[in-house]
């Protein structure tokens, strides 16, 4: 951990000794530079602090009202894993200001331990994106990015909630803004007893207590002559206990993680280029009685050196060379990882093709060489065709892939160092149709992964991951969007729909924790400084099992949120939340109720 | 004694014994329970989540009824990691892992009649003797130990042991208790931890003997009858059978050659079987083995001979088992789908 403050404090120095010299006009500093190329030609929902706000338990909970991402959470707040288009949780990347943050270990995003408050925004993406986002972003991509702006002078908010099962939720955040020099901190800290019970389940959610804080610190500078030099850093730590039965043993999970990158962007006319380092630390504790020391353990380290690379040919051609090397090591504790240590590095180039405000063509492609594995050579193509001033359709074909984790290579026993990456093709169509204030968009998609691996029970005991399977899936994602201003009156709405098809190619049988249905809606209705809104999910069968078995599938819910913020003071918006107002009894991940009728209350100052 | 007197008992006696056969017809048996005359199957369920059940078939192999114990206990869950079923009088001690807990039911309603709970740190098998329950506890990690309760249930003390607390099982007084099996070295290959066998003296509840099982392989099994104990040992090149004769802890080791990594041991009117990785059956002939058959099974994880009826189970962990039922001959009689995990058959 000491590494961490030494890199901190170099480049906490290093910004300093920069305050100096002029400026230019550049209203916001967002790392992930590749979003907006994306956007183009994927669909991305972007959701803002507001959106943030009403679902402040968990990222979890953010997702599932707000997105078309699938989550399987054992009890709120507990492990939770994402899915997008009938995936699993291993072919979600999450992408922390640009890079991807996936565990070393288990090649997945530890949702809940990712934190949400910390963030200015989220992006969610779905579809493949290998060639940009690298290994595991072949469902979908989760973005979570802090942003800086520039002259904007001292802000600074306070975020305090408390709400049921003794959940503390509060957010610091201050920032400095001039022409030239931004500088933003923001702290949150979680609690929650999470005691609650599910009388119709027998359910009581023992041992589910969690507490988490989290900081970030970000600083942006511009030089001058088109350069600009921008710093991001998070520190979390988190606790999670997992829920068990009366006599059942009470473990507990720590996290803590580190993450900073420096980044250097310069523009000209002609070239864009944008260096960046980072380096990532990942250390997870497991304790399976809480009393005892640990029982098992790791720390992951990732170095990363980036280079992106933009050139516009003229005013229709631009390349794109982005370079990237990075060094992961990985150490366990009980797990028979001791010293791991992978080399990678990849080259992806990407021509951009504009000729027409009506067209827009885009072509990949990336090759990964990672140390002791077979990569396959990936690539996207893309276009859009702006067909009339109502309907615009997109085009997307990638092949993606995920290259396997330290558990899956090392872990002992069963690991297994003869595994190949995953590989994924995607083919999807996107139709945009925009009406006044309506707006509609219909995306059906196919998806096929060869090589998926899975831990299977093996001759010898214990259970070994192999190259097996191989899953199909089609499906539709779609989203209505409304949005109405009358003079201080405004009403927004927004309803998607996800319908997905994903079955084991060997088997014949639905994927499990794959909805077929899922529907989200949000809606809100303000008046001046008043706001009402609500939110519902609905989400069809869900199999738990691979052999389709009805009675241990998960039977369809209806949950709906609602709430209220208005002003007390100026600057004061205080809120009232109530969660799941029909008290469904509902589970997301088989065995786990989720709580039944609960209230939060919320208060937002900004000064 | 005169010889026309012994005769004269013997006489009365048989007489007596006919009478109680004649009377014994016209009685109406009261069944105990829907339970009675047929086979409990334990399926373990997930680590994390309480999919544990309870199949009863019955013997004629007919409609098997799932989950028995949710169904006649208001549907409660039994819980995540079911180890293992011991059988006392009418009772049935479900030993679960993951919950620390050994739910007590009525064996033929397979209603709840007790929970016991104290000083369980993940249990696993459970054997009894007239004023003892004996409970083994391993967590693989530092707690090896077997746990003794009383006749009513409650907690008397702990004994533990340094490697591993595995099988366990009562025979003409004693209990024996696994107190080795498998590790795993650095390139995880199997490994035995040590090759001993510890003798509990229920009247004192002290360690009275250990055994050291005098071959390299690793300890994978053990059961026993009235008088002996059985413990199956082997390794890739080899497997050895140990009678153990309770009362004396006299040692008799049976090479079984040619054969490899024997795994399960089961019993069956003072008949041994056993299974080996290779997914073949054999059985014992005195200390002469006897090839029987092969199952056609992906892996095997439950077995046991009932009645004369062999039942695998080819277990899932993320869906139903296949239990597979055949006769000594190898026809396979029937296919049942099981809950998840399969890992245990007991006559009921």
């Amino acid at each position: 951990m000491n590494k961490k403050y030494l890199f901190s404090a170099i480049l906490l120095c290093s910004s300093i000794l920069l305050l100096a010299q002029e400026h230019a006009i550049d209203t916001v500093f967002v790392f992930d530079n590749q979003l907006d190329n994306s956007r183009k030609v994927q669909k991305i929902s972007k959701l803002k602090k507001e959106d943030l706000l009403k679902n402040t338990t968990n990222l979890s909970e953010v997702l599932r009202f707000q997105s078309p991402v699938n989550i399987k959470e054992n009890g709120r707040g507990m492990v939770s894993s994402p899915s997008f288009r009938g995936t699993t949780a291993q072919q979600t990347a999450f992408i922390w200001n640009g890079i991807n943050v996936n565990s070393p270990f288990l090649g997945q995003g530890d949702i809940n331990n990712l934190n949400l408050l910390g963030y200015d925004q989220l992006e969610i993406k779905s579809g493949g994106g290998s060639v940009i986002y690298g290994s595991a972003a072949i469902g979908g991509t989760i973005h979570l990015n802090n942003e800086l702006t520039f002259n904007k002078g001292f802000r600074q908010s306070l975020f305090m909630e408390y709400g049921s099962f003794e959940t503390v939720n509060t957010l610091l955040k201050s920032s400095y803004s001039d022409e030239i020099l931004s500088v933003k901190f923001s702290g949150n800290y979680s609690e929650s007893k999470n005691y609650y019970e599910v009388p119709e389940k027998n359910y009581q959610n023992i041992n589910g207590q969690y507490q988490n804080k989290n900081f970030n610190l970000g600083v942006a500078y511009k030089i001058g002559s088109g350069n600009t030099l921008a710093w991001q850093t998070q520190h979390f730590s988190g606790s999670q206990h997992y829920p068990t039965t009366e006599f059942g043993s009470r473990s507990k999970y720590h996290s803590d993680s580190f993450r900073s990158t420096l980044s250097w962007n310069f523009k000209s006319k002609k070239i864009q280029n944008i260096l960046r380092l980072a380096y990532l630390e990942d250390e997870f504790q497991y304790f399976s009685t809480i009393e005892k020391p640990k029982s098992s353990g790791g720390t992951s380290e990732v170095s990363l050196l980036k280079n992106d690379f933009n050139y516009s040919i003229n005013e229709d051609f631009a390349l794109n060379i982005i370079t990237d090397y990075q060094l992961n090591k990985g150490k366990g504790y009980q797990s028979g990882i001791t010293d791991v240590v992978r080399n990678a590095g990849a080259f992806a180039a990407l021509l951009r093709w504009s000729p027409h405000q009506k067209y827009y063509f885009e072509a990949g492609i990336k090759k990964d060489i990672v140390e002791n594995l077979e990569t396959p050579i990936l690539f996207s193509l893309s276009g859009r065709h702006v067909v009339n001033r109502w309907y615009s359709l997109i085009f997307n074909l990638s092949k993606n892939f995920r290259y396997p984790s330290f558990n899956d290579l090392y872990w002992q026993p069963g690991g297994n160092p003869d595994l190949k990456s995953e590989i994924a093709h995607q083919v999807e169509l996107g139709n945009n149709f925009k009406y006044r204030n309506l707006s509609l968009n219909l995306s059906p998609y196919y998806l096929r992964i060869k090589n998926m691996i899975q831990w299977v029970p093996g001759s010898l005991g214990y259970w070994v991951p192999v190259n097996t399977s191989e899953v199909e899936s089609f499906g539709l994602e779609s989203q209505l969007e409304l949005k109405k201003t009358f003079g201080q009156h405004s009403a927004k709405m927004s309803v998607g729909y996800v319908f997905t098809h994903s079955i084991n190619k060997e088997t014949g049988n639905l994927m499990t924790y794959v909805p077929k249905h899922k529907v989200f809606g949000n809606a809100s209705y303000r008046y001046r400084s008043a706001e009402l809104y609500a939110q519902a999910m609905f989400t069809g069968l869900t199999y738990t099992t691979t052999d389709e078995e009805k009675s241990s599938a998960i039977p369809s819910y209806f949950v709906m949120n609602t709430g209220i913020n208005f002003c007390v003071l100026k600057n004061q918006q205080l809120g009232i939340k109530i969660n799941n107002l029909w008290d469904q009894v509902y589970e997301t991940s088989a065995y786990y109720p989720m709580p039944k009728r609960n209230y939060s209350i919320q208060l937002l100052i900004n000064f | 004694m005169k010889l026309s007197k012994i005769l004269a008992s013997a006489f009365a006696f048989t007489l007596l014994f006919n009478i109680s056969c004649r009377n014994e017809d016209p009685v109406v048996e009261v069944p105990k329970g829907a339970y009675e005359n047929g086979i409990l199957i334990a399926n373990e369920g997930g680590f994390s989540t309480p999919t544990a059940s309870v199949t009863f078939l019955p013997n004629d192999l007919s409609a098997q009824e799932d989950n028995i114990y949710g169904k006649n206990n208001n549907n409660e869950n039994l819980g995540n990691v079911f180890q293992s079923i011991g059988f006392k009088n009418d009772n049935a001690f479900l030993v679960l892992n993951v919950p620390n807990k050994i739910e007590v039911v009525n064996r033929y309603t397979f209603k709840k009649t007790a929970t016991i709970s104290a000083n369980l740190e993940q249990p696993r098998y459970i054997a009894f003797t007239g004023n003892y329950t004996y409970v083994t506890n391993n967590n693989f990690y530092d707690v090896m130990k077997l746990n003794i309760y009383d006749a009513g249930n409650s907690f008397v003390k702990s004994i533990s042991f340094d490697r591993y607390a595995e099988k366990v099982v009562a025979s003409d007084g004693f209990v024996y208790v696994q107190t080795d099996g498998i590790t795993y070295d650095s390139n995880y290959n199997e490994l035995p931890t040590g090759h001993t066998i510890t003798r509990i003296n229920p009247s004192s509840n002290q360690v009275d003997k250990t055994i050291t099982l005098t071959d390299n392989g690793a300890i994978r099994d053990m059961i026993a009858d009235e008088n002996t104990v059985y413990v199956l040992s082997s390794d890739n090149n080899q497997t050895y059978l140990y009678k153990i004769t309770a009362k004396t802890a006299t040692v008799e080791q049976i090479a079984l050659p040619g054969i490899t990594n024997a795994a399960k041991l089961a019993i069956e009117n003072n008949k041994i079987y056993f299974v080996t990785a290779a997914k073949q059956l054999y059985s014992m002939n005195g200390n002469t083995v006897v090839p029987m058959f092969g199952f056609e099974t992906r892996n095997i994880y439950g077995f046991n001979v009932i009645d004369g009826k062999v039942y695998i189970a080819d277990p899932s962990f993320s869906a139903n088992s296949i239990t597979r039922v055949y006769n000594t001959s190898g026809t396979l009689l029937k296919t049942l789908t099981t809950g998840i995990g399969t890992n245990g058959f007991y006559k009921n």
